[in-house]
């Protein structure tokens, strides 16, 4: 009869209902012999674990401490070679005193004639959204060698990032940076972009994941296109551009943007009036208004997730106005406006031609509101300063006004961005607009506001108000944490498995984190992030030839 | 041995892109009776399948061995057709690419006639260019799959420990005696969901016990050479005098005489000179601080196992390593820096890290903070942000984890003293996390004061209180608070280690001290020498999330590299003909990558080429004075070429426009892109950096007779792909300007501008003003 070792974990960082010195001198057991110690996943309580299993000859243990995500690996590595029977129970888990001895009871009864079976593990990865998150994961699993899926649900890769004009705080131009990862996550030999789909069903778990992912038709072949424009010409229906927020037109065959990878046409299908022009002209027979959507099973061993977010929808905040004043517009929308390849060809103008001269930036907008949002979006008072900067440079002698709560410049390189950007004259307000109304002659937003040096009413009148909107959680995240059996917080953002030390994995082993899914990030933080996914996906999959012990 | 040249050009119509514009059918007559062309054809759509099966099925049955195709810019299809040629068995650099249609048809959509002269133009430049084009081939290198960490706090340790999991070998190394950092020092972190013991003690052990994991403390690097795949670090270990056979049973620090401040607790008590840095300290073995040890032998004799040996000698080894991930962390900004905080001069002043300590359990104070002054329990406390961050006379950065570690620890000490007083004077509260938001709502609900202002002044009162003087913005005056202990938030510095490993691996650190990555949005992790990559706040002030983030992603890049057995580099690079170099040593100051050395021929200095640390920009083609260093495929006799057939006719006319690859030509393309119209007498020469001009190139343009020239690279500071470039072509052009009045040439001839990729707009206006300016100069 082997004996056994229950080792409880004495550490001031437990907090548990249970007095653990007590129950280790109450715990009496036949062949078994009870230790207690401090940090017993120190490199001390290794040592004395050691010594006690060689002094004892002990043939089984028990190790009762904290959580045993974090833990159980240690005390693996150290004795899976001596004893292969290592029992964790996470105290954590467990409400009293009997409670532990029961389960301790239970599991000594168990039968020890246990199964060790070889883990299937397919080595493709998934990874679910192709924003800059998404590529930069995709990428970099693709280079140490597994093969990348990147399911994408709108017609390109590239997401938000793509719609930027410059980023902060070195105000370079976001596509010229971006452009580039996309063509090579769309040339790379082992990355396939999967565009225009949706996630239908997950099943399976870590190494053997069933995905099952419908694409749906763009009415023209992505093999025969070629990204001519022809089609474009000659198409006669003229709609509203999305990308550009309605700002500027678009054919309704079409590609997303310039930069688009894949650079493939697509019909919208609602809108098409089946003129067929298109279809005529087109001299690589790509165009097939009869396609069908297709379906997908693919079969992964891990998966990223890089949904990314949606932003607030700023009529929400009605005392702003968005959607009934006129001139008041979103930090996306004005991103457009000034974007060198926008609707006004980087011309700062309104609609109605005015050139835009005075400014005014309203932060918080659905963040760090109890009505909306309580948390922080984290990217919108850079992105304010940038924009404000744009400005600046676009029109001489602009005035830029930011009206904010806390001006937060945390990053690398914020901080001297704001200085030098109040320096050059940018104004900074502490303390939210109470309203903004518009004067019906100008059709110009008036800012309501308490001047915070005289504390009295103001009241003053821009060209154009940005309101700064919070990041939310993407609509899919709901659908996808079921589907993968995962946890979101009181937000919707993906819930971590430990928001401090252990922010890239998830409660589920085979998936994994990258970039605002989780919560408000920039775009470093996100790149960051999804390059951490990828180690942790090759060090899932270096575990393949690993037993691992099932009961 | 010269071969007979046989150039096959395309003409590729781009759909109605180019041929809308541009006469093709003319510009494929014009380049058949350009000598060499065997043949010459239209295409309408050249990367098309057919497109390519035409080409490859040319070569074949033609004996092509140059291949020009004129289409769209090299940026979007090169890749296309170096592959298309090599799978005729042609070499992929013997492949030349003509852009008529970002810098053509695009940019002069209304003037059909002029377009199709400069698309032929082009095409001549092309085939000049095509016909001196040698073939290259892809270095190799050969990669050792080990990799060393430089630091062993919580981002050193992550990376390690990801790295070793993923099946490679690791050398962890710091230079204390004990792995853990700072974190180590920490009571709770900011989230307050997990204690630091859990997240750092779990991974201390696991870096000691992981059979991937070599650790070593109290070590230092001494030197590194070598490039990516192929590094040799010199480590050198400093003793500890404790052999491993240590029991830890502190018979040898109960006997020591000798009592220092100790550090693990911020000084706030002592310890001895033979000691145990911290509990859970890994290795878990006793140290001695000799710079304190009075070498009284007392400890020898009491040790009961006899680790101690007096007289350990340092030691000095050599690592061959594949990679390294720096992440030698930060330093706390000291407040003695800062006199109006008066801090050391009064008891009751404490850092926020001094509260720390006193906040855990085991600490100084068993987790009761107390007065320094009186061992009382403080009724009123203050704490103040920014103490060391958002300068104007000093560290101008936000350090982003103050706000945050400042919530924490009023939450812990309103648990402790609910009825005591806090008061938090902060400048903006930053709090990036989000469940921060949470707490910090919280806290004020608890009664904790948050007051905006900026200190002026911190005095002492008779009975060891403290008298704040605040200007407060909401007041708009001075206010003055009684309290009994201040906290200051200290910010974080760069660490002073780090100023050594920067001059050893020589990467690059911004103004502030912090190392700079290779580019911050898209390369936030790599540095600008490859193989080498950054983890954690060595990189900036960041907290325990990013740190850990990073440091996976740091992993993720060695595992990317160790991917292969075998690294492959392009085959751009430079070359030294030994017989032209005179050894003046001018090209291995300018590299930006150390990637030429100094060699010895039979006696005579000569330069030579690390072949795989070179990354082909050429600067040091522009800087040799003898022309013995050449950039291939940029050579100066291919850039001669182009420039002599761009000049063929109507040279005067001309405006020749030298844009490096990455941002100016770019800038070219996206003025194509997006329609920009600009003077059709512009012919564009592409080169991988500004920094590849020479004096010489340029002078050249104006002997053959260009009305202007304009030079182009990326915006200083930190656009140049290659560190320095567009320093070293400013320097350059600067000199030549100086002296182009000597050569009867106008300076107003020549023009220096930055323009980046984004920058389409800059280029229709320079193009456009130095066309104006030809007119008048003409005039």
């Amino acid at each position: 009869m082997t004996k056994t070792g229950i080792f409880l974990c004495v550490c001031p960082s437990i907090t548990s209902a249970i007095d653990i010195e007590k129950t280790a001198k109450s715990i009496e057991l036949a062949d078994t012999v009870v230790y207690s110690h401090r940090y017993l996943c120190s490199q001390r309580g290794l040592r004395f674990l050691d010594d006690c299993v060689e002094k004892e000859k002990l043939g089984r243990i028990f190790i009762v401490a904290c959580s045993e995500d974090i833990h159980r690996h240690v005390f693996e590595r150290a004795f899976l070679s001596k004893i292969p029977d290592i029992e964790y129970i996470d105290i954590g888990k467990m409400k009293n005193e009997k409670d532990l001895m029961d389960l301790i009871e239970e599991r000594l009864k168990e039968d020890r004639g246990k199964t060790i079976e070889k883990e299937i593990m397919t080595r493709d990865v998934l990874v679910i959204g192709g924003g800059v998150g998404g590529v930069q994961a995709a990428l970099d699993i693709a280079e140490e060698g597994y093969k990348v899926y990147v399911v994408e649900s709108s017609l390109s890769v590239g997401g938000v990032m793509a719609q930027l004009d410059k980023t902060f705080p070195t105000m370079d131009c976001s596509i010229c940076i971006l452009g580039p990862k996309l063509v090579d996550a769309g040339k790379h030999p082992i990355i396939e972009l999967i565009t225009n789909a949706d996630i239908k069903s997950i099943t399976g778990r870590a190494g053997d994941f069933n995905v099952e992912v419908e694409i749906k038709p763009r009415y023209v072949d992505m093999g025969k296109c070629n990204g001519c424009s022809a089609c474009v010409e000659v198409c006669p229906v003229i709609l509203p551009n999305e990308w550009d927020m309605n700002l500027k037109s678009r054919k309704c065959i079409y590609v997303m943007f310039a930069q688009s990878v894949p650079l493939r046409y697509t019909i919208d299908k609602e809108k098409c009036i089946e003129c067929e022009l298109c279809k005529k002209v087109c001299k690589l027979d790509a165009i097939n208004l009869k396609e069908e959507p297709k379906r997908r099973t693919l079969n992964v061993g891990a998966i990223v997730l890089s949904t990314g977010t949606q932003t607030f929808d700023a009529s929400r905040k009605e005392q702003y106005g968005y959607g009934r004043v006129k001139n008041v517009v979103t930090n996306m929308e004005f991103e457009r406006i000034i974007c060198a390849s926008g609707p006004t060809g980087g011309e700062l103008l309104r609609p109605d031609g005015k050139h835009i001269k005075k400014v005014a930036f309203i932060q918080c907008v659905g963040s760090r509101d109890l009505h909306f949002h309580e948390y922080c979006s984290f990217y919108c008072c850079m992105a304010s300063i940038k924009e404000g900067r744009l400005v600046m440079e676009h029109e001489q002698g602009a005035e830029v006004w930011i009206f904010y709560n806390d001006l937060r410049a945390f990053g690398k390189g914020f901080e001297e961005l704001y200085v030098r950007s109040e320096r050059e004259g940018m104004k900074f307000i502490k303390g939210l607009p109470g309203e903004i109304r518009e004067n019906p002659v100008t059709e110009s937003p008036i800012v309501v506001f308490e001047d915070p040096k005289s504390g009295r009413h103001s009241e003053i009148e821009f060209d154009m108000v940005v309101l700064a909107v919070a990041l939310e959680p993407s609509e899919q995240n709901a659908r996808l944490a079921e589907m993968l059996d995962l946890e979101t917080d009181a937000h919707g953002f993906f819930k971590e498995l430990d928001s401090t030390s252990m922010p890239l994995e998830t409660s589920n082993r085979g998936v994994f984190l990258a970039g605002t899914c989780q919560g408000p990030k920039d775009i470093p933080e996100t790149v960051a992030q999804a390059s951490g996914a990828a180690a942790k996906v090759c060090t899932l999959f270096s575990q393949i030839n690993r037993t691992i012990n099932k009961f | 041995m010269s071969e007979e040249i046989r150039i096959g050009v395309y003409v590729c119509h781009c759909g109605k892109n180019i041929a809308a514009v541009v006469d093709t059918s003319a510009v494929a007559d014009f380049a058949s009776s350009l000598n060499d062309v065997v043949v010459a054809r239209e295409n309408t759509y050249c990367c098309a399948e057919t497109g390519q099966a035409q080409i490859r099925d040319d070569i074949k049955e033609h004996n092509l061995n140059r291949v020009v195709v004129a289409s769209c810019s090299p940026k979007l299809h090169e890749p296309t057709f170096r592959r298309t040629v090599t799978e005729a068995g042609l070499n992929p650099y013997l492949m030349e690419m003509v852009n008529i249609r970002e810098h053509c048809s695009w940019v002069h959509m209304r003037e059909r006639e002029a377009a199709t002269k400069k698309a032929m133009d082009l095409v001549r430049m092309g085939v000049a260019k095509a016909r001196l084009l040698q073939p290259l081939s892809d270095r190799e290198v050969p990669t050792t799959k080990n990799a060393l960490v430089i630091g062993g706090g919580i981002a050193g340790l992550q990376a390690a420990i990801d790295i070793a999991n993923a099946g490679h070998r690791v050398y962890l190394l710091e230079k204390a005696p004990t792995l853990g950092g700072k974190v180590a020092q920490l009571s709770g972190v900011s989230s307050g969901y997990q204690s630091p013991e859990c997240l750092l003690i779990p991974r201390m052990t696991e870096a000691m016990t992981h059979p991937n994991i070599e650790v070593f403390t109290n070590a230092e690097v001494e030197s590194v050479d070598g490039y990516i795949g192929n590094f040799k670090v010199k480590i050198i270990k400093h003793p500890r005098y404790v052999k491993e056979s240590c029991i830890l049973c502190s018979e040898c620090s109960a006997v020591c005489p000798v009592e220092v401040a100790n550090e693990f607790n911020a000084g706030m008590d002592f310890r001895k000179a033979v000691y145990l840095p911290f509990d859970q300290a890994a290795p878990s073995t006793y140290v001695i601080d000799m710079d304190n040890c009075t070498r009284c032998g007392l400890c020898v004799e009491s040790c009961p196992v006899d680790a101690i040996d007096m007289e350990e000698g340092e030691g000095e080894f050599e690592l061959e390593v594949g990679s390294i991930i720096v992440a030698t962390g930060f330093e706390s900004f000291d407040p003695q820096n800062k006199p109006k905080y008066s801090y050391s001069q009064f008891k009751n002043v404490i850092t926020s890290l001094q509260l720390e300590r006193m906040l855990d359990p085991e600490g100084p104070t068993d987790g009761k903070p107390l007065r320094p002054s009186d061992g009382r329990e403080p009724a009123k406390i203050a704490f103040i942000q920014c103490v060391g961050s958002r300068e104007e006379d000093g560290n101008q950065y936000c350090s982003k984890i103050c706000c945050m570690s400042t919530i924490k620890q009023a939450k812990t000490l309103k648990t402790l003293f609910p009825e005591a007083d806090i008061t938090v004077y902060y400048r903006d509260i930053r709090i990036p996390r989000r469940e921060f938001e949470d707490m910090y709502r919280k806290v004020r609900e608890a009664g904790v004061l948050f007051v905006r202002g900026e200190i002026k002044e911190v005095s002492e009162t008779e009975d060891s209180n403290l008298l704040i003087s605040v200007y407060s913005d909401t007041l708009n005056d001075l206010i003055v608070q009684d309290v009994e202990m201040v906290v200051l938030a200290v910010g974080l510095e760069h660490c002073r280690d780090g100023e050594l490993i920067k001059g050893i691996v020589k990467i690059p650190t911004s103004p502030d001290g912090f190392f700079m990555e290779a580019h911050p949005k898209l390369k936030p992790i790599d540095t600008v020498i490859d193989g080498v990559y950054l983890a954690g706040a060595c990189l900036s002030p960041k907290d325990i999330p990013e740190s850990v983030t990073q440091a996976s992603g740091a992993a993720a890049k060695v595992c990317g590299l160790f991917s292969k057995d075998r690294l492959k580099l392009d085959g751009l690079i430079s070359k030294v003909d030994t017989d032209t170099c005179i050894g003046c040593g001018i090209c291995i100051k300018q590299c930006p990558f150390h990637a030429i050395m100094e060699d010895e021929i039979e006696g005579e200095k000569k330069a030579r080429v690390v072949e795989a640390a070179c990354k082909g920009c050429g600067v040091c083609a522009g800087a040799c004075p003898t022309g013995a260093i050449e950039a291939l495929s940029f050579t100066t006799e291919q850039l001669h070429a182009q420039i002599d057939a761009a000049l063929e006719e109507n040279s005067g006319e001309k405006i020749i426009a030298f844009c490096c690859n990455w941002c100016s030509y770019a800038g070219a393309d996206f003025a194509g892109v997006s329609r920009l119209q600009y003077p059709s007498n512009v012919r564009i020469i592409r080169t991988m950096c500004s920094g590849r001009l020479s004096k010489d190139i340029i002078l050249y343009a104006f002997e053959k007779g260009a009305g202007m020239v304009l030079v182009s690279g990326c915006h200083p500071p930190g656009d140049c792909h290659y560190v320095s470039g567009n320093y070293r072509c400013e320097e350059r052009v600067n000199s030549l300007m100086k002296s182009l009045p000597k050569k009867g040439i106008d300076p107003k001839r020549l023009r220096l501008e930055w323009i980046s990729a984004a920058e389409g707009v800059v280029f229709q206006r320079v193009t456009k003003e130095m066309a104006n300016q030809l007119k008048d100069l003409k005039g």
